[in-house]
């Protein structure tokens, strides 16, 4: 009778961790979209440099520290594969959180040395860039924010009992994350304060 | 200790340690209840000035279909403003659930901070820019002299402009501009489907008279009216023929017709963090 009670347990075991297996597929899923999302917003964010630069040298050119700066940081964003895979591979992964951060300090510099140019302060084309630098990092924000909340769903799935043998069958593993220092960092975008 | 005990002890022991927990958490303002397309949780305008930001809130949803919502609250600290705007446009979903074209316009009295969260299917018309713009040129200037109500109300005004040049899908045609409301409408098909079934019991058996009849009105409810509601009332003409036949005509129970008017709730829409914030 005992075995029989025994087997039993077993066989629900499996059978809620079969259960398992579908929920890895929607979450895998939801981290697939939502991390299109971020590639796409951080992308955006590297089509409005070019612009940016323009704008700020019509106004400040010899300032050239900021300018390669910013161009620099712009190339090494585009030399890294920013593909879907990329949430596989936790160095690379890293790699890529890095040159974003890089980026994020390089337009920051950028926006306050502008500080300093009343005239390019009052620039339309300058006004108009930055609400859009504003608006992009904000859907950067939104975008990694719901990242890291499907990540988050899934991770906890492969770890938890008795999915981690259902994970452990199909070879899920734990996917990277933003990390929280970054998170704080890039949380806050670069903006400069006119109402002062 | 007895198991009963022993259980009571261990429930207890489990909600103390679930409040020792949730009293460490740091509080974040609580989003208000989606009351109306104005809420104003700061006491900020009068009755009239709602009222007439409200209306031409209405008007834009019954003629375009997009969901412009005003929330005026004290502060959003801990948050920064677009912190919250997105924990309220997630949880109000204003905008129709495809077209995703809902606008949030939130202003935060103590923090001088405002902003205009946008929809994804209103991110073309209502750019960052666009957004960045209304708030500088036509909100700003009002705020600077403390006319708030007029500055809500300018604002609200250029971004119905806006939206207005935005081809969206068509608003769905509200059948309670014509008196009646869904639940009228099935017991119209109700009601007609016993007036049928009647006639046909006198010719054959009630059985099939009421089939025939629930068959009638399953066409005509699919033609005219939804699929659901030609089902709902299908299966009630039949079931009341069957049991019980005219009797059932006096019951003087009809709503009527006349929209509810007052309910406002979200569409489904959904938000990408895209708009434009501003502080004065």
């Amino acid at each position: 009778m005992k075995l029989l009670r025994i087997v039993f347990l077993v066989c629900l075991a499996i059978a809620v961790s079969g259960c398992g297996y579908n929920s890895f597929q929607r979450y895998d899923e939801d981290i697939k979209g939502a991390w299109s999302e971020v590639l796409n917003q951080f992308q955006r964010r590297a089509d409005l440099i070019p612009n940016l630069v323009k704008t700020v040298q019509g106004y400040a050119s010899h300032e050239k520290e900021v300018f390669e700066n910013v161009t620099q940081a712009r190339a090494q964003v585009g030399s890294i594969q920013a593909t879907p895979e990329l949430i596989n591979n936790e160095e690379a992964f890293q790699k890529f959180q890095q040159s974003q951060a890089a980026m994020t300090s390089a337009i920051s510099r950028l926006l306050a040395v502008a500080e300093n140019y009343p005239q390019l302060k009052a620039d339309a084309s300058f006004r108009d860039l930055q609400a859009q630098l504003e608006g992009t990092e904000n859907r950067i924000a939104v975008a990694r924010g719901r990242y890291i909340e499907s990540v988050k769903n899934y991770n906890v799935l492969v770890r938890s009992f008795p999915s981690n043998l259902t994970a452990m069958m199909f070879g899920y593993s734990v996917k990277p994350n933003f990390s929280v220092e970054n998170e704080k960092a890039l949380a806050t975008p670069p903006s400069v304060d006119f109402s002062k | 200790m007895t198991l009963q005990r022993l259980w009571y002890f261990v429930t207890f022991c489990v909600l103390l340690s679930t409040a020792w927990v949730g009293a460490y958490a740091e509080p974040i303002q609580s989003i208000p209840k989606l009351s109306g397309r104005v809420v104003d949780a700061a006491g900020l305008l009068s009755t009239e000035e709602k009222r007439r930001i409200e209306d031409k809130l209405q008007q834009l949803e019954t003629t375009k279909g997009s969901q412009l919502a005003v929330l005026i609250i004290q502060t959003t600290a801990p948050e920064a403003i677009e912190q919250y705007t997105m924990r309220v446009v997630e949880a109000w979903k204003l905008g129709r659930e495809k077209a995703d074209d809902g606008v949030l316009f939130a202003v935060a009295m103590k923090d001088r901070a405002m902003r205009i969260e946008v929809g994804h299917g209103l991110e073309g018309a209502l750019t960052d820019i666009t957004s960045k713009r209304i708030i500088e040129d036509v909100i700003k200037p009002y705020f600077r002299e403390s006319k708030y109500a007029d500055g809500i109300e300018a604002g609200v005004d250029t971004m119905i402009k806006v939206i207005n040049g935005e081809t969206l899908p068509t608003p769905e045609p509200a059948f309670s501009s014509s008196g009646i409301d869904g639940e009228s409408e099935v017991m119209l098909l109700a009601f007609a489907g016993l007036f049928v079934s009647t006639i046909l019991s006198l010719i054959t058996t009630r059985v099939k008279a009421g089939a025939i009849a629930s068959v009638f009105i399953l066409i005509i409810g699919f033609i005219l009216v939804s699929k659901l509601m030609a089902c709902i009332a299908a299966i009630a003409v039949f079931i009341l023929s069957v049991t019980n036949g005219s009797s059932n005509f006096s019951s003087g129970r009809s709503s009527g017709g006349g929209s509810s008017g007052g309910g406002f709730s979200g569409g489904g829409g959904s938000f990408g963090g895209g708009g434009a914030s501003g502080r004065w």
